[in-house]
Order: structure tokens, then C-alpha cells, then sequence
């Protein structure tokens, strides 16, 4: 078991899911609360990463953002190296890579919030940023700690876009997945049957949280109920 | 024109019908107007238009001097300060009775919000969820919360309809005191007449989004402006009564120069709507010499209207009295215009409802 990737792995999915969290509920917001007519083209982009094919994902990231693309020269000269084949580069494919798994939940938790208890809200005083924040944050809180969940659950099992955009550098962008796929490819069948297994087991573990969670058989912290 | 609220709005929807609304009430003062008709009529969305979250098409909305909507633009629902009760509640689910009434008040105001704790009898479920309290309690919290933010305007969309008709009962009566005593103008939209009358300083009769009658709530009951309203109202006699006598748990009321004796209420007061509907009139001929009825007035045919299968005799006893009869019944009796008759009606058929 290559326990270097996979704490990186873990790193990896942590920063995605929570930078997702942050930019995933104003996208949801605007989703869901949005009178544009357009926003259909705006959730068919969000789903777009559901049904590409990873390398597809992988492919456009090196070349937009790669040394010879304007954006990427405009990084390189920020960050002082090319987002390619590092961690940070690793990070930005994700997050587009899991962004429908994040937004999708929220979207479905705020659209079921019932517009009655807004109105209500708006009508004691309350702006429609802070009737967000005190009536549909808490009342989406299911919804949210499963997007994030799912989020961090798809992020530590993804391959292709890594392959593609982090190539193997160990303890950089070097992920469990990248080492079952080498340990095999080296025959090293015993120890890719270890770190799979590791990874079946978290997985299937996270998804009956989530599954409990909204089942009512957990209760959470953050969500009284 | 001073302090008044003043709405004349246009409000259509696609392939609805269009709603043309024109009212006014005091901005001052404890003042209740009742927005009466039948579910569709529209009432709601007059309330919502008027608290800011819906938009009329054309016209304006006035309050004293401020214009809440016109064509050129329309003040949002948090600067409108509307304590608005919508017909379903609306409690957060998520926060306990407490951070409910307080959710609209500043923190320098919680020892108000206290207050109404108090006052709505409802500190001891302070820190319960809204799921765990009954209906009435939650009307409680819901009128609560919508006055410790000090409204300028109360705004009620059916505020006893989800409740039991004995807790309705109950609630009705307290909360016509509470809109006397805290000195709020109030809209309250409701479709049941008894409510109508308990409430309203003033009533508008409401159909298709457009007001056919407006008045004092005696003159729209006893004298509908035409057949329309007289169906939607759907209460035929409602005259003021003044109590004469109460005795063991009996009261006689005078309507007039006539003395009719009916049930004492549980609220005491000493003038009453008296309500009676005309299926619960009956026409004898003469005053029977043994009788379980309490009521025999002696009256005089007025008019007499077919109403589908039935007869709408309309009887001169004092005040005008409806009675709905068969055709059969009306020809055994041989009825016609100007006849002299006696007009029976139960104890238990007469409707009291306190006048404020």
C-alpha cells in the first residue's frame, strides 16, 4: 500500500470538496433562483463533466491551460510554474471534474425549499442574501453535506483527468488510483488488490453515510430534525 | 386623504382572469377591512400585492405619503414592514417558537418579542419546533411573529381557516381584541362570513378580482347590491341585536321592536350580528298552541322569488327575514304577497357573532 498517494489522494478530495462547497452553493443559488430564460445552457454545462469522458475533461485542461495557451502563460507568470502535472493543477480539474456532483444535490435541496417560507421571511424584514443564509442554508443542510460528500467521494476515485493533467509524479499528483493502475500494469496484483480494496471499502462506506444521512437514520450534527 | 392606505391596481395573468382592485383603509388606528368571497376570488393576491411580493401591471399603492408601487417602480417587501400571515403559517420549521417571533427583530427589540411571547400565551412552548404544537399554537406563533416587528400594516390571508371550528372559535374572539387593542390597521382576507362579521370594521365583497360591494359589515349583509354578492355572502339575515336579558344560560336579544331568545354565547357582549340562514326559517300560519320553537314572529310576505326548486320568501317581521320553502310547502299554505304569517325559528338556528 502506497501510503504516500494515498494521504494525497485524501488531501486532494478534501480541498475539492470544501473549495466546492464555496463556490458550489452560489452556483446552486443562482440555478435555482435565477429568472433567466438562458439558465438551461448554464446546468447543461454543470452536467457536462456526468457524461464526458474524462480524457475529453483531461484534454481541454492541457490545452487551456497549459504554457502555450494565453491563460496558462497568464498563471505561469502568477504562480511561477505551469498548472500542468501539479498538485494545484490536479486540484482546478477536479473541482470541474466534481462540480456537477456538488451543485446537482444543492440545487434539488434549495428548489425544495418552500418559497412560502421566503416570502415570509422577506416580508419580516429580512434581506433575500440573509433569508439564504438563515432559512434555505439551514433547511438544505442534507442536501449540502451531500453534494459535499459525494463531491469528495468522486474525487478520490477519479483517474482519467488525472492521468491526463497530473501524469504519476509521486507524493505531487500521484493518486491511488494512478498506483492500482501501475502496481497492475507492473503485475504487482497483491498490492493492487489491497489499495482496491481500501478504496471499495471507503467508498462504499461514504456512500451508506450519505445514503443514511438522508434516510433519517443518522442524525448530523449540523441538521436538527 | 391624510394617513390612508390607498390601493388601485390592475394585477392580470396569462389567460386568468384580470384583477382590478380599488381600497382604502386608515394607515392609523385600529381598523380592520375584510376582504370577503369565495376561494379564486382573488383576495390573496390583492394581500400579496400589497405586501410587495407580487407586482401589479399598472396603477399605484399608497401608503400616507409613501407610494409602496406605482408604474415607476415598486418598494420591496422588507421596507414595507408588513406583518404578513399568510394562510398556511409559514413557520421555519428549523427554529423553535422563540427564534420564530424573534426572527424579524433587531436585537434591541427581543424584550418585545418576549413580550408577545406572554401575551400569546405561548412562552411556555418557547422552545419547541413548530411540528411539535398544535394548530392553534401556531397561529399564535405566526401572529406573534408578525407583530414583534412592529408592522405598520397587518396583512392576514385566512388566519383561522387550518384550525378545528372550536379552536376557530376561540382564536376569532381573541384575536378581534388584539387588533382592537394594538391599534393596527389590518387586511384580513377570509371566504367564512362569521369570521367576516366577528372582524371586520369594514367589508368588500370580492369577486373575479373585483370588489362588487364595500361597506360597514351589517349594511353589505342586510342589503347586497345585487343577487351576485347576496350568493357569495351566502348568510341572508344579519341584523344588530342588543341583549334585553340573560338567564340561565338563554339570552333575549331585541332586533327592532321584536324580542328573539337564542343560546347565550361564550363571548359576552351586549350587541350582536344576529345571523340566520333561510333554510332554518319556517312559515306557519298561525302561531301554534304547543310548540318546541322559541321564535314566532308575526310577519308579512314581501316577496317571493323562485330559487331553483325552491321558494326565497322574503318576510316583513320588523326587519327583512328570509325563508327558503318548497314549492309544495309555499302552495299547501297557499302564499302569496301581503299575507299575514307567523315566522318560526329555533333557539338553536339563530347565529350570534359579537359586534365590536
Amino acid at each position: 500500500m502506497d501510503w504516500e498517494a494515498f494521504f494525497l489522494t485524501l488531501r486532494l478530495a478534501l480541498v475539492v470538496s470544501f473549495i466546492l462547497m464555496v463556490i458550489g452553493i452560489p452556483v446552486a443559488w443562482w440555478i435555482t433562483y435565477s429568472p433567466r430564460k438562458w439558465k438551461f445552457l448554464v446546468e447543461a454545462l454543470v452536467a457536462l463533466p456526468l457524461v464526458l469522458p474524462p480524457t475529453v475533461l483531461g484534454y481541454y485542461f492541457l490545452v487551456a491551460l497549459g504554457p502555450r495557451s494565453p491563460a496558462g502563460r497568464w498563471i505561469e507568470s502568477i504562480l511561477g510554474h505551469p498548472l500542468p502535472f501539479t498538485f494545484e493543477g490536479l486540484v482546478v480539474a477536479s473541482l470541474v471534474y466534481s462540480l456537477p456532483f456538488a451543485v446537482q444535490p444543492f440545487v434539488a435541496s434549495f428548489a425544495s425549499v418552500s418559497t412560502n417560507l421566503l416570502e415570509t421571511s422577506w416580508t419580516l424584514g429580512i434581506s433575500k442574501l440573509r433569508t439564504f443564509l438563515r432559512v434555505t442554508i439551514p433547511l438544505s443542510a442534507r442536501g449540502i453535506l451531500t453534494g459535499v460528500i459525494l463531491s469528495f467521494a468522486h474525487t478520490l476515485g477519479e483517474f482519467g483527468v488525472v492521468l491526463m493533467v497530473g501524469g504519476n509524479l509521486p507524493g505531487i499528483t500521484r493518486t491511488i488510483s494512478i498506483d492500482i493502475y501501475d502496481q497492475v500494469q507492473a503485475m504487482n496484483y497483491a498490492a493492487a488488490g489491497r489499495t482496491s480494496l481500501t478504496l471499495l471499502v471507503l467508498s462504499f462506506a461514504i456512500l451508506s453515510f450519505v445514503y443514511a444521512v438522508n434516510r433519517h437514520l443518522l442524525r448530523v450534527w449540523i441538521i436538527k430534525s | 386623504m391624510d394617513h390612508q392606505i390607498v390601493a388601485d391596481f390592475e394585477k392580470r395573468y396569462s389567460g386568468g382572469p384580470g384583477h382590478h382592485v380599488r381600497l382604502s383603509l386608515p394607515a392609523r388606528g385600529p381598523h380592520v377591512l375584510v376582504l370577503f368571497g369565495p376561494s379564486g376570488s382573488g383576495k390573496t393576491t390583492i394581500l400579496r400585492c400589497i405586501a410587495g411580493l407580487e407586482t401589479p401591471d399598472s396603477g399605484t399603492i399608497v401608503y400616507g405619503d409613501e407610494t409602496w408601487f406605482s408604474t415607476t417602480g415598486s418598494v420591496a417587501p422588507q421596507i414595507r414592514k408588513c406583518g404578513f400571515v399568510p394562510q398556511n403559517y409559514s413557520l421555519f420549521p428549523h427554529l423553535t417558537v422563540r427564534q420564530n417571533v424573534e426572527y424579524g427583530v433587531s436585537s434591541r427589540d427581543k424584550s418585545y418579542a418576549n413580550e408577545m411571547l406572554q401575551m400569546f400565551r405561548i412562552d411556555d412552548i418557547a422552545g419547541r419546533l413548530p411540528d411539535r404544537i398544535s394548530g392553534g399554537q401556531q397561529q399564535r406563533v405566526a401572529l406573534a411573529r408578525a407583530l414583534a416587528m412592529k408592522p405598520r400594516l397587518l396583512l392576514l390571508d385566512e388566519p383561522l381557516s387550518a384550525l378545528d371550528a372550536g379552536t376557530r372559535e376561540a382564536l376569532r374572539d381573541e384575536l378581534r381584541s388584539l387588533l382592537k387593542d394594538r391599534a393596527i390597521p389590518a387586511i384580513c382576507v377570509t371566504h367564512d362570513w362569521s369570521e367576516a362579521l366577528a372582524l371586520g370594521d369594514r367589508i368588500a365583497v370580492i369577486s373575479k378580482g373585483q370588489i362588487l360591494q364595500h361597506g360597514l359589515p351589517e349594511d353589505v349583509f342586510s342589503h347586497p347590491e345585487s343577487p351576485e354578492i347576496a350568493a357569495i355572502l351566502g348568510v341572508d339575515t344579519v341584523v344588530v341585536g342588543r341583549v334585553e336579558k340573560r338567564e340561565k344560560g338563554m339570552l333575549t336579544l331585541r332586533v327592532g321592536s321584536i324580542q328573539l331568545t337564542t343560546f347565550e354565547p361564550k363571548s359576552a357582549t351586549d350587541e350582536y350580528y344576529v345571523c340566520i340562514r333561510p333554510e332554518n326559517v319556517a312559515v306557519e300560519l298561525r302561531s301554534p298552541t304547543g310548540s318546541s320553537i322559541r321564535n314566532h314572529l308575526p310577519a308579512r310576505i314581501k316577496e317571493i322569488r323562485p330559487q331553483g326548486a325552491l321558494l326565497r320568501v322574503i318576510l316583513d317581521c320588523g326587519f327583512d327575514l328570509v325563508a327558503l320553502l318548497t314549492n309544495q310547502a309555499a302552495g299547501d299554505l297557499q302564499l302569496q304577497r301581503g299575507a299575514e304569517v307567523v315566522a318560526a325559528i329555533k333557539a338553536t338556528a339563530i347565529h350570534l357573532i359579537p359586534k365590536n
